[in-house]
């Protein structure tokens, strides 16, 4: 009788760990997916933001030469750091007297590797100014 | 009972788990919504500063309108341009009806700033006394400038065309935050304002300093101001600017003038700036003003969305970037030299009263033989004195035309060299470039003005065909060089003629062959018969205003006084 009281008792015991971990291990899932969010979030901002500082910085030069150097610098201005692994000036197009756009590529590191996708991500902006230098 | 309790607290365990995780989940889902909720607000102020600063540089390089073909706007044409020379020659051969959409937010301030010169011009010559019509062309400038500027401030108030601007370059930025197809276009609407910034600060007309810009014994005070910017650039350090926004009183008219800060291109400027001196908030004396700051606002919309989209409003300063001088670049001043005659002076009652007899003789700019009349009586005692042979033409044998304007007999020359030295810049369109006296005695001195006048050429035009420097040509040249001439070269000042250089005179180099009679019973008085000269110049100036491109006439007149005396007395032999 004691036996089967016991019995029952790690049985119930057994359940509610079982039950603790499963709960667990979503909630932990979903922590880790919101944390990565957050990162991937934060990170299109600085790359939208490194674009758009790029096409400014562009936009008021007055030759190809002279602009590709102002916006290579606006990029360079935002280093890398944390968990951004590498951010790049990737294309400056430039119509003289007309406008300008600049495509930044930004690298990623997320803080919790997505299963089968890995911890690497990718993120691509682009911004167009006109051009108001004489 | 405690085994019903516990059973309760292993499912109450397992809800709270579930309510928490779908708390997370709703919490994750509420971030990611608002974080692309901010990030399409960002995006959307992005593409609509983008849109806005495509405004600020094509309202003013795009929005013009054109110069009517009637007298009082065609004298802008020279001003409708880019170019320091106003060279535009299609247009200056047609008289600007082959160019007629040249006004924009770039040359207004030079039309206005041409209409304030030629006020300048017609103003200095009243005060002399000497305005003629130069007050009335004035105010027909005034009148060409203004309507022009009417119609460029009510074209710039026009929005279809800020929209068109906005929607060529917000469009182009991304705002996929709200969606794939998601675009910024123009909201239509009362946000699209205008106002006037940078009340007081220069505008993108230079002057020349005033020893050069106003005409002589004229002074504008307060007329031009040095870059307001806090660090100047070096090459703009010696610049004086026309002040915009800030009322150029002359006569009964008022000028003005659009700032545009040296230097600087269109930039985002801040709402609260804007909306302190707009029209309404700020009024100013100007009926029409040309705004320089323009408003907008955008909003971005997902075509496979419902939602209402996300809107927001830039305001945007807009500078041309593009310096200009005050000047009249088609503009000249006609140098005429009189015909010179050879005067001859007797002295028939002596030595004090001096009398012209016989017909004064022509002469050019080569030695030449007159041969002196001789007069009945022409010395005191004397039967008749005659002033024989004469070799004159010596005061303008190889002069240039500088030597002579200037030369001797040289009087008064600092006021002859103002009058050409400030009508001299007044021509010039090239920002920086000063004429300086040198500089027009160097142009004026140019070795084939000697050719010019072997060949018999009196009638000279200074102009600038190129903006920078002067040139001094004869007509015909004159008008191969600078082919607008041609519809102008007949234009004469609309100011009244003064005399700058009242009778100079000095001794002339002459080798007089005098003879005398004396009368019977009496003989000559030696050192007579003897004869002398004096080299003689006039010269006049007749300002012009520059409305119909003629800044004025200088005409010298140059003459050679042979005098021949004879005394004799009665002798008692």
């Amino acid at each position: 009788m004691l036996n089967k009281r016991q019995n029952l008792r790690r049985t119930k015991r057994g359940s509610l760990l079982i039950q603790a971990v499963a709960v667990g291990s979503i909630l932990i899932v979903i922590s880790m997916a919101l944390i990565d969010l957050i990162v991937m979030v934060l990170a299109n901002g600085v790359n939208d933001a490194a674009a758009k500082n790029a096409a400014r910085a562009a936009a008021g030069q007055s030759t190809m030469d002279s602009a590709v150097t102002a916006a290579r610098n606006a990029v360079q201005e935002k280093k890398p750091s944390g968990f951004i692994t590498s951010l790049i000036l990737q294309s400056v197009d430039y119509d003289p007297k007309k406008n300008v756009s600049c495509k930044t590529k930004m690298e990623i590191s997320l803080p919790i590797p997505v299963p089968l996708v890995g911890s690497k991500y990718v993120f691509m902006a682009q911004a167009t100014e006109p051009i108001v230098a004489r | 009972m405690i085994i019903f309790l516990k059973k309760k607290r292993s499912r109450g365990s397992i809800a709270f788990g579930a309510v928490l995780a779908v708390v997370l989940v709703i919490i994750g889902l509420a971030f990611f919504a608002l974080a692309m909720y901010m990030g399409g607000q960002n995006e959307t102020k992005n593409a609509t500063d983008a849109g806005m600063l495509n405004v600020g540089k094509k309202v003013a390089d795009n929005v013009s309108v054109p110069i009517y073909p009637t007298p009082n706007e065609l004298i802008f044409i020279d001003v409708a341009n880019d170019t320091t020379s106003g060279e535009d020659l299609l247009a200056s051969l047609t008289g600007g009806i082959s160019d007629l959409k040249e006004i924009n937010m770039h040359r207004i301030n030079r039309v206005w700033a041409k209409a304030l010169q030629i006020g300048i011009n017609a103003e200095a010559a009243d005060r002399d006394g000497f305005g003629g019509s130069a007050k009335s062309n004035a105010q027909k400038a005034f009148e060409g400038a203004q309507s022009i500027s009417n119609r460029l401030a009510d074209k710039l108030n026009e929005k279809a065309d800020r929209y068109k601007y906005f929607d060529e370059l917000a469009g182009q930025n991304s705002v996929r935050m709200l969606g794939t197809d998601a675009k910024t276009r123009a909201l239509q609407g009362d946000n699209w304002q205008t106002s006037l910034l940078e009340r007081g600060r220069e505008s993108n007309v230079t002057v020349a300093p005033p020893e050069y810009s106003m005409p002589p014994n004229f002074q504008m005070p307060n007329l031009v101001m040095k870059s307001s910017r806090k660090n100047v650039p070096a090459a703009a350090k010696d610049f004086w600017f026309l002040s915009g926004y800030s009322p150029i009183k002359l006569a009964d008219r008022t000028f003005w003038q659009i700032p545009y800060v040296y230097d600087e291109t269109p930039h985002m400027v801040s709402g609260t700036e804007f909306a302190a001196n707009t029209l309404k908030a700020k009024p100013i004396d100007w009926e029409k003003p040309i705004p320089n700051a323009f408003s907008g606002e955008g909003i971005a919309v997902a075509k496979s969305s419902k939602a209402p989209g996300q809107k927001a409003i830039s305001w945007v300063l807009t500078n041309p970037g593009q310096t200009f001088k005050m000047s009249i670049p088609h503009s000249f001043v006609r140098i005429k030299l009189d015909k010179m005659y050879s005067h001859w002076y007797f002295f028939p009652v002596g030595p004090q009263t001096k009398v012209e007899y016989g017909d004064p003789q022509e002469y050019k700019y080569q030695l030449d033989t007159h041969n002196g009349p001789k007069m009945p009586l022409g010395g005191a005692f004397c039967m008749y004195v005659q002033a024989g042979e004469v070799e004159v033409g010596g005061d303008v044998l190889a002069r240039n035309l500088d030597q002579i304007i200037f030369g001797l007999p040289d009087k008064d020359n600092e006021k002859i060299e103002a009058y050409l030295v400030n009508r001299a810049n007044e021509m010039i369109g090239k920002v920086g470039k000063v004429i300086s006296v040198d500089e027009l005695h160097d142009s004026l001195s140019d070795p084939l003005t000697i050719l010019y006048l072997l060949a018999e050429q009196t009638e000279f035009y200074m102009f600038s065909a190129d903006g920078e420097t002067i040139e001094i040509m004869p007509k015909y040249l004159a008008l191969i060089r600078a082919p607008w001439l041609l519809l102008k070269q007949g234009e004469e000042p609309d100011g009244t003629e003064m005399k700058l250089v009242d009778d100079a005179d000095c001794p002339a180099v002459l080798l007089n062959k005098v003879s005398a009679k004396p009368l019977p019973k009496c003989i000559l008085l030696p050192p007579t018969p003897i004869g002398w000269g004096l080299w003689d110049k006039d010269v006049y100036w007749t300002p012009g205003s520059g409305y119909n491109s003629c800044l004025g006439n200088l005409r010298v007149k140059r003459w050679t006084e042979i005098y021949s005396l004879g005394i004799a007395f009665p002798s008692l032999l």
